[in-house]
């Protein structure tokens, strides 16, 4: 077992690769009731099209498979489920599937040991039967029906058919009730052998434990020791333009309260030319805090004039792009968004804002590690988004500096962007 | 700080004993007169957490004000007249974060301002000093002139409630709740909207919002708690040189809500809404509770019935019948309550009410087994020991024993183990279903 230190917090990790490819990566902390465990595999719902190993050729799946697959996990063959058997000692579990990655965990305060073992267990003991995929059909239905019931839910899809073209981004995560009934186990276990190999997993433990005691538990567990390592299959490429698909919708619904205003940007990474595409995102992600945070002079422009309530940001990497979006709730969309374009034209930033930004963000670091979830969650994302857990996140903001910020503003371009404005339904012909 | 001790539970037909970790917090509670200053040790964290809970009866048309006033209050002051220098200001004591949030328990209205921030080990001396005296100021020099609060704070706040109000439509699940009780007890203090009326918004200006501020620092009483890795006597005169208030508060403790009226048959509306799927809100009374069966065995009722993925609920309407992706049922032993809550196909509306009605049918008579009883109190006790990982959790089983006289986390773990079957069942038989709300959903034809 390895061990490292996650810099200027106070946290260590202990690192093992095993012979068929899990990594495990294990965190201790002191003073702590909780433990969350996290077992995942790097795979979600945009992997629609890849190469069978059973039927030697590039097979199609339904769209909304791997939600269905988490959901389907949950069935085991010998009686007992999985929220029985974590509710015997109080633990509670679930699951969840991103465009990337489909997590189980479970979080509690007793029966680490056994309970870890038994995660290791159900994840590794696919059962799925004609009548038990059936059945899961009106649930997941009815899953479905409520996200779209949901106006943020939807525009946030509706963000992502404006983005792309051909990507899978476009697909909502769980499909649509279409997709969702032509599901047959058969494609369930296609796409488990495909993807549920070792080889593609992780499991990150992290509360008051005993890194040894963890490690023997999984290096013991025979299901998991019984599979051999495998490549992953060949995944259909999909070439995505870099281009907008579509630069600007209006839309009114009826179960939209108060207007919207999305805005999104396709940011073409290749154009940094930054080989430590961590490191990117947190210049890119400096500049629009300060753009857009809580100290912003253009936020408080756009609160005093009435053109903005609350505004919200988020960024991700999707293949070769840099997506930023933004999120406002606004009584007047179409001003704000001219107020955006214009302000990303002709914003300033000084090195004392950096300075003091660098400092929130170290404490904020500080202060995650007192809740071992959010410290777990924050190492899985970046095993998920960089393939590997940043140790030196904080020495990453440290060595920031005003220069480098301003190259990169430089190349900053907001012109590929989609704009979606989202109306109430009485307003739309204003 | 810690000691061990051990829980025998029947579970699967064999006794298992679980060892647990009991933690010490260390508590002094000192009654200064206009408010009482609790006190918690623990060195389980590298933050401390400062929480001021005012506290009021409620009344309908002062809750929109009350939210406002909060709003207000933490979106600038005096010394730091604009949003931007106040975020500038908790960005310089080492990104502190304030937040407030305004909540209802029974008949109580709370404003809760609180400030998390990092304990001077990680930052340097004299930070938590600094941050009591700038959390004083934002409550005591708030950003008035000529008696009139800041036209400017003042607007966007205003606007920024109205989008607050309306938007609440869009969370779907929770507005077919509030609409549920509405139809229960229009005039209870139970179906009161927390966010605040626009009616009520409509007559709030710069300057009876002041006049309110001085009604509001005069006629609520206060708790003040400090979590962290402190030193009583340090924080006690930090708090008694900043917070000086000259007003002796009565304390009273009607805070639970009971009801007279109890429907013999549930009554039954669906009420058309566009969206896709039905939301159904269940409203049940509960009446006549002992104060054991309202601390421990309706805790463990509800998570049998429905509080858990392992519920009766959840394994026949989900599981078997695959009518729904979530139902759950919540207790709310404050306004003697219980709420069932789904989201359906319109069509399938007979066939679950049916089935929530069998499940119920399935408690009263006593259809559930001792591991059930079991496990139900093994998450109680983990759900206990959880919250000692999380400082506002703590805070509010301190505040609960100061309001409700309930009991403090270890003493609940040894008495949810003496709940039994019968205690379960008698909660059952003191639950009426009182109104069964379906809103929205697609018809099929």
């Amino acid at each position: 077992m390895n061990k490292f230190e996650l810099v200027g917090i106070d946290q260590d990790v202990y690192f093992e690769k095993l012979k068929n490819g899990l990594e495990v990566y294990i965190l201790p902390f002191e003073n702590k009731n909780n433990y969350f465990v996290s077992y995942f595999t790097k795979f979600g719902s945009l992997i629609l099209d890849f190469y069978s190993e059973d039927e030697k050729k590039m097979i199609h799946v339904p769209e909304g498979i791997a939600h269905f697959l988490e959901h389907k996990m949950f069935e085991q063959k010998d009686g007992m489920d999985p929220f029985e058997f974590f509710a015997q000692s109080g633990t509670s579990c679930n699951a969840s599937t991103s465009y990337k990655a489909t997590r189980y965990y479970f979080s509690g305060t007793d029966n680490l040991y056994e309970n870890l073992d038994y995660l290791i267990n159900y994840v590794n003991s696919p059962y799925f039967t004609d009548e038990n995929v059936e059945k899961e059909k009106g649930i997941i239905c009815e899953e479905i029906n409520m996200l779209s019931d949901n106006p943020e839910w939807f525009a946030e899809e509706e963000m992502q058919r404006m983005l792309y073209k051909k990507h899978p981004f476009r697909i909502p995560i769980a499909g649509d009730c279409d997709s969702v009934r032509s599901i047959t186990k058969e494609n369930l276990y296609d796409t488990y052998n495909a993807f549920y190999n070792p080889n593609n997993m992780c499991l990150v433990i992290g509360g008051e434990l005993d890194p040894d005691k963890i490690i023997a538990i999984v290096e013991n567990n025979e299901i998991l020791n019984s599979i051999e390592k495998r490549e992953n299959p060949e995944i259909k490429k999909v070439k995505e333009p870099l281009e907008v698909y579509n630069k600007y919708q209006e839309l009114s619904l009826d179960n939209v309260a108060t207007n919207k205003l999305g805005f999104a940007i396709k940011l073409d990474v290749e154009r940094f030319k930054e080989r430590d595409r961590f490191e990117l995102s947190l210049y890119v992600g400096m500049i629009l805090n300060i753009l857009f945070g809580s100290t912003s002079v253009f936020k408080d422009e756009m609160l005093e004039r009435n053109l903005m309530n609350t505004i919200y940001l988020d960024r991700m990497y999707v293949d070769d792009f840099l997506i930023i979006e933004f999120w406002a709730e606004t009584d007047h969309p179409n001003e704000l968004i001219t107020e955006i374009n214009r302000y990303l034209k002709t914003y300033d930033i000084t090195e004392q804002e950096l300075e003091r930004y660098k400092k929130v963000w170290i404490a904020s670091e500080i202060m995650m590690t007192d809740n071992v979830s959010s410290t777990v969650s924050s190492l899985i994302n970046d095993i998920i988004e960089y393939g590997e857990i940043k140790r030196d996140r904080v020495n990453y903001i440290r060595k920031m500096n005003y220069q480098k910020l301003l190259s990169i503003r430089k190349k900053l371009d907001f012109s590929n962007s989609a704009t979606l404005i989202l109306k109430t339904k009485d307003e739309k012909d204003d | 700080m810690c000691y061990n001790i051990i829980y025998e539970l029947q579970i699967k037909n064999k006794k298992i004993s679980i060892i647990k970790k009991v933690m010490l917090l260390k508590y002094l509670k000192k009654v200064l007169g206009s408010y009482n200053l609790h006190m918690i040790k623990t060195d389980r964290f590298k933050t401390i957490t400062i929480d001021l809970i005012f506290r009021k009866k409620i009344v309908k048309e002062e809750i929109t004000k009350r939210n406002f006033l909060a709003d207000m209050l933490t979106f600038s002051s005096k010394n730091y007249p604009t949003r931007r220098d106040m975020a500038i200001m908790q960005q310089d004591l080492y990104s502190c974060e304030l937040d407030f949030s305004c909540y209802r328990i029974g008949n109580y209205y709370n404003t809760d301002i609180s400030l998390l921030c990092l304990n001077d080990k990680y930052t340097e001396k004299g930070m938590f000093n600094k941050t009591v005296e700038y959390l004083a100021d934002i409550i005591f020099n708030p950003n008035v002139n000529n008696n009139r609060f800041d036209s400017t704070s003042f607007n966007i706040i205003k606007n920024y409630t109205v989008n607050q109000i309306e938007g609440a439509k869009e969370d779907i699940r929770k507005y077919s709740i509030l609409k549920m009780l509405e139809k229960m007890g229009a005039n209870e203090n139970y179906a009161l909207h927390g966010f605040g009326y626009l009616e009520d918004l409509e007559k709030i200006d710069e300057e009876n919002l002041y006049e309110y501020y001085k009604e509001f620092m005069r006629t609520s009483a206060l708790d003040i708690f400090i979590l962290g890795d402190i030193d009583f006597d340090e924080v006690e005169k930090i708090f008694k040189d900043n917070f000086k208030f000259d007003i002796y508060h009565k304390r009273d403790k009607d805070f639970i809500i009971t009801h007279e009226k109890i429907r013999k048959i549930p009554r039954q509306i669906v009420e058309d809404y566009p969206t896709s799927q039905g939301k159904l809100s269940i409203g049940c009374k509960i009446k006549d509770l002992s104060d054991f069966e309202r601390d421990y065995a309706l805790a463990i009722f509800n998570m049998i019935f429905g509080g858990s993925s392992e519920s009766k609920l959840f394994r026949d309407v989900r599981e078997k019948n695959s009518l729904c992706y979530y139902i759950n049922s919540s207790s709310n032993k404050i306004d003697n309550l219980l709420f069932i809550t789904s989201g359906i196909t319109k069509s399938n509306f007979k066939k679950t009410i049916a089935l929530i009605k069998k499940e119920f049918k399935n408690m009263q008579k006593g259809n559930f087994t001792d591991e059930e009883i079991d496990k139900a109190k093994t998450r109680y006790i983990s759900l206990v020991d959880e919250m000692y990982d999380y400082p506002g959790q703590i805070i509010s089983y301190y505040y609960a024993s100061e309001i409700l006289d309930s009991a403090l986390p270890e003493e609940r773990k040894k008495m949810i183990a003496k709940v039994t079957k019968e205690d379960i069942i008698n909660v059952s038989k003191k639950i009426y279903f009182d109104t069964i709300y379906l809103l929205g959903g697609e018809d099929d034809e």
